[in-house]
């Protein structure tokens, strides 16, 4: 409770005023009776029970008394704190990941939060602006510190459901920076609570008063596809289903398998401990390029993790040619293992580089021209129109490795590898080194001119790499990055995210299609095409024409399963005691966000009045019955 | 004397009596069984003759029988001596009709019939003091007396029954009925008065007048009560609650009076003033067997 007008607290004269008036005004009308023997019996009984019967008798004092107060309150502008806007300015952050599709009851919690925040936007007072932020992959300010409800709730109904996840904390260090900007700011959390990257310290420079959480989500039963992987394996093509159960109550159910005609190929039956895991194989799926499961299961909140695609593994094979004058055994033997490469092997460089081949490697050598295809570069030691390279250098620092999470080197452990001698080429843009000593890069990796490419800068014979277990490792990577065709699946991507699309050297045209059936034409140059997913979940298909073959290849794209975690979580400021605050920089800058009392408020003046004006009609009725 | 009370109802008096609970012992013959025996024609006993009584009442009858002169002895009528006290403070000149004027019909009722069976009346109009007293009225023919007294008896002063009754000039000495006609509501209380008059051989009917607005009030907002006699005011702010009060302040005196009027074995009647005067009388007195 609030009073908007203390001041008028100078009206206070008003009950001195009333009590002299009533003073004043109790004149006594002189009435002549017989005796006023039983009168005074009467009078000293009631004075005998003093004081409060005596008070009775002041009946229309104290309505009179009523009436004033309640004006006095009126004038004094008291308001109740709402669900309102907790500051002058209050910037609204609204989580649109796809936890927030989760239903609570017949409404999603983004819904919900989005019916919250428009209240806060109805109960704007006049001085008091907002902020909105919508919480997406990158944070959006949807608008700017604004009073106006119009385009405030207009720019609220546009935020839509998206099934991809969203930067929790870049929300929260944009809402911060907004709110910073302006003292006596405040910020409000419309979300399910998820931390992602968020860690305690980024609240710490928050006042806990400057921060409110409004948690629309309730439950968290959720079942979902933890991963769905078919494979073909001796001719049979074989699936795996996880599921995984992020609720508190054992689930039942039952998953089916579709082809890509969402024909039903087979169903399996599952129950999942609560928050456990459940594994469903499936041997001897019919033939299809691509693989559907969805979960039949009854009340979950959140329906959009119960589907999953799979593309199988090895369904086309690429064709590569190794160029090694010297012979490289351990290179061929890399390259052939698993059968995953049509394997072409030429002791010297051709004339004419085929146009159809997908991945070249050179093994010594550096052709004068560019070839269409992908390329691994070994002991580059020659120099090309394209490629510069500095002679070769012995290796006096240990090799480091620079990009640890690059798929090529995933799972290949480079600490023990030791190298001799090395080249030494030109950095080529849109290359990275991936390993390097000192600052000599050893491998790199990137798209050169419009095609990807790994330079290994040392001869294999002279460094113990290939008897390491890292080597064939390293090797199966570099031909997954590097094969273009789809030898490996193109991956899982996810919704409002980009995804690397290996293109089919010379294809002519290149058609991706959405699961709702949009067609977008794909004009890219080189091997590979960075493509922004749409926040939709499902197969996609890449359709390329290259001569008269046609290729389609497929990619899923599902939620996060970070985003399956649809628990409500609580986001709160830390309250610190004393000095045990944490003086940061962003605790210096943030420290005149003291929200000083501006509640979203609403005003209780006008029922004051009301029902000052009730109890003068009470009075008057009173008066009428003489009492 | 006939617009005091209305012919025919002095008509129906005449044929009642006022009631009272002992013998009497007047000096003079009246129309009481006296415990004295005397003329009446009411037979009370035989006792020898002795030289000198009366031959006319020798019982010859028995003398024929028993050979013995025997004398009839017959048990003498007595009046009874009828006191009424009229309160003329001026608390009773309130009502309509007022208290006065109902007690002052009652009490000329009463005296009319005590009259009629030859009783003797006195009364005696007191304020804070006897004001005025007619003592002594006997026979049919002193009736018109006793109306033009009440007639010419006004109302006015301070009324206080203890001073009234316990000045000697109250009391005339001889036994009998008192009759108390007043609101009894005196300053001083009223106790010692009454007490006073019974102890001198009365048998004692205390008859309240109460008017309709002292019994249910309907008076509102802030009033400066004044009493009537005393001139003395009271500021009260009337709300029900106060109005409840009083009722009830009300009901506690009546019954004190009546718990005063048992215990020393009083007849206390509560005469509505707003009531007919024949209702008075043969609704209110008759049933409690005051006359008869």
């Amino acid at each position: 409770m609030q009073w908007l007008a203390f001041g008028n607290l100078a009206f206070l004269w008003m009950f001195p005023a009333i009590i002299l008036l009533y003073i004043l005004k109790r004149k006594y009308e002189d009435q002549a009776v017989a005796s006023i023997l039983l009168w005074q019996r009467v009078l000293q009984n009631r004075e005998a029970n003093r004081p409060w019967q005596k008070l009775e008798r002041y009946l229309l004092l104290f309505l009179q008394l009523l009436v004033a107060l309640l004006l006095l309150l009126a004038l004094l502008r008291p308001a109740v704190p709402v669900e309102g806007a907790i500051a002058a300015h209050t910037v609204l952050v609204i989580d649109s990941s796809g936890s927030m599709l989760a239903r609570e009851g017949q409404q999603t919690r983004l819904e919900l939060s989005k019916q919250a925040a428009l209240k806060v936007v109805e109960h704007l007072g006049s001085n008091q602006r907002l902020t909105l932020v919508e919480m997406g992959r990158e944070p959006k300010v949807l608008v700017s510190k604004s009073g106006d409800q119009a385009a405030l709730r207009q720019a609220l109904n546009g935020i839509v459901p998206r099934a991809g996840t969203g930067d929790s904390r870049a929300a929260l260090s944009l809402a911060k920076a907004i709110a910073a900007s302006e003292p006596g700011s405040g910020i409000m959390w419309f979300g399910d609570g998820d931390r992602g990257r968020m860690a305690e310290s980024d609240f710490s420079a928050l006042q806990p008063e400057a921060f409110r959480h409004i948690q629309p989500g309730v439950t968290q039963d959720n079942l979902a596809v933890g991963s769905f992987v078919t494979q073909l394996r001796d001719g049979r093509m074989e699936g795996l289903l996880r599921i995984d159960n992020y609720g508190l109550s054992e689930r039942k159910g039952r998953a089916v398998i579709y082809d890509r005609e969402h024909r039903v190929l087979d169903v399996g039956n599952l129950t999942v401990a609560a928050k456990g895991s459940f594994s469903l194989s499936f041997s001897d799926l019919p033939s299809s390029p691509a693989y559907e499961a969805e979960l039949e299961i009854k009340q979950d909140a959140l329906s959009e993790d119960n589907r999953a695609w799979s593309v199988p593994f090895a369904s086309g094979k690429a064709r590569a040619v190794l160029v090694s004058p010297a012979g490289n055994r351990f290179l061929t033997q890399a390259l052939l293992y698993g059968n995953r490469v049509e394997l072409e092997t030429m002791n010297r460089l051709p004339d004419r580089l085929d146009d159809k081949v997908d991945l070249w490697i050179f093994d010594g050598v550096v052709p004068k021209q560019l070839p269409k295809g992908n390329l691994l570069l070994v002991a580059p030691a020659e120099s090309a129109s394209w490629f510069e390279a500095y002679g070769t250098q012995k290796l006096t620092r240990p090799l480091e490795t620079n990009k640890p999470e690059h798929p090529l080197l995933a799972y290949a452990d480079l600490k023990d590898v030791h190298v001799a001698e090395h080249v030494a080429w030109k950095p080529i843009s849109g290359m990275e080194p991936l390993v390097s000593s000192g600052d000599q890069a050893v491998i790199s990796a990137g798209t050169l001119q419009g095609r990807r490419a790994v330079i290994l800068g040392f001869d294999l014979h002279q460094s113990d790499f290939p008897l390491r277990p890292a080597f064939p490792i390293f090797m199966q990577n570099s031909l997954s990055w590097l094969s273009p065709a789809q030898s490996v699946p193109i991956g899982t991507a996810y919704p409002g995210e980009t995804v690397v699309l290996p293109l089919t050297p010379g294809a002519a045209m290149r058609v991706l299609i959405q699961p709702d059936g949009k067609q977008i034409q794909v004009d890219g140059q080189g091997s590979v095409y960075l493509y922004a997913v749409p926040e939709q979940t499902g197969l996609f298909t890449l359709r390329e024409t290259r001569g008269r073959d046609e290729l389609t290849r497929y990619f899923a794209v599902q939620m996060r399963a970070a985003e399956s975690d649809i628990a409500p979580k609580t986001l709160q400021v830390p309250v610190y005691e004393g000095d045990e605050k944490p003086k940061g920089d962003a605790g210096q800058q943030l420290q005149g966000m003291q929200v000083k009392g501006m509640k979203g408020l609403r005003e209780l003046a006008v029922w004051l009045v009301l029902a000052a004006l009730l109890t003068a009609f009470a009075e008057w009725a009173v008066y009428r019955r003489g009492y | 004397m006939s617009y005091l009370l209305d012919p025919s109802f002095l008509r129906r008096l005449e044929r009642m009596q006022v009631v009272s609970r002992r013998m009497m012992s007047g000096s003079h013959m009246g129309k009481r069984r006296s415990r004295s025996l005397g003329s009446s024609l009411e037979f009370a006993d035989f006792r020898s003759y002795y030289p000198g009584d009366d031959l006319r009442q020798l019982d010859w009858n028995a003398y024929a029988r028993l050979g013995k002169l025997l004398l009839k002895t017959f048990l003498d009528e007595r009046e009874l001596h009828i006191t009424l006290y009229l309160d003329c403070s001026l608390s009773m000149n309130y009502g309509s009709p007022s208290k006065f004027a109902q007690a002052v019909q009652l009490a000329a009722a009463l005296g009319y019939v005590s009259l009629q069976h030859l009783d003797r009346v006195s009364v005696y109009a007191f304020e804070d003091r006897v004001t005025a007293r007619q003592p002594f009225l006997l026979g049919k023919g002193k009736s018109h007396a006793l109306f033009q007294f009440l007639n010419g008896l006004r109302p006015g002063g301070t009324g206080s029954i203890n001073r009234a009754l316990r000045s000697g000039a109250a009391i005339h000495g001889k036994p009998g009925v008192s009759v108390i006609l007043s609101d009894f509501l005196f300053e001083d209380g009223y106790e010692a008065g009454i007490s006073f008059v019974q102890a001198s051989q009365q048998e004692v009917i205390l008859v309240q007048m109460l008017t309709e607005e002292e019994r249910r009030p309907q008076l509102q907002g802030d009033l400066r009560l004044i009493d009537s006699e005393t001139q003395a005011g009271k500021e009260i702010a009337l709300s029900p609650p106060v109005l409840k009060d009083y009722r009830q302040s009300l009901a506690d005196f009546q019954s004190s009076m009546k718990a005063f009027a048992a215990r020393r074995g009083m007849v206390y009647v509560d005469a509505d003033p707003s009531l007919p005067i024949e209702d008075i009388v043969f609704k209110t007195f008759a049933p409690m067997g005051l006359i008869r």
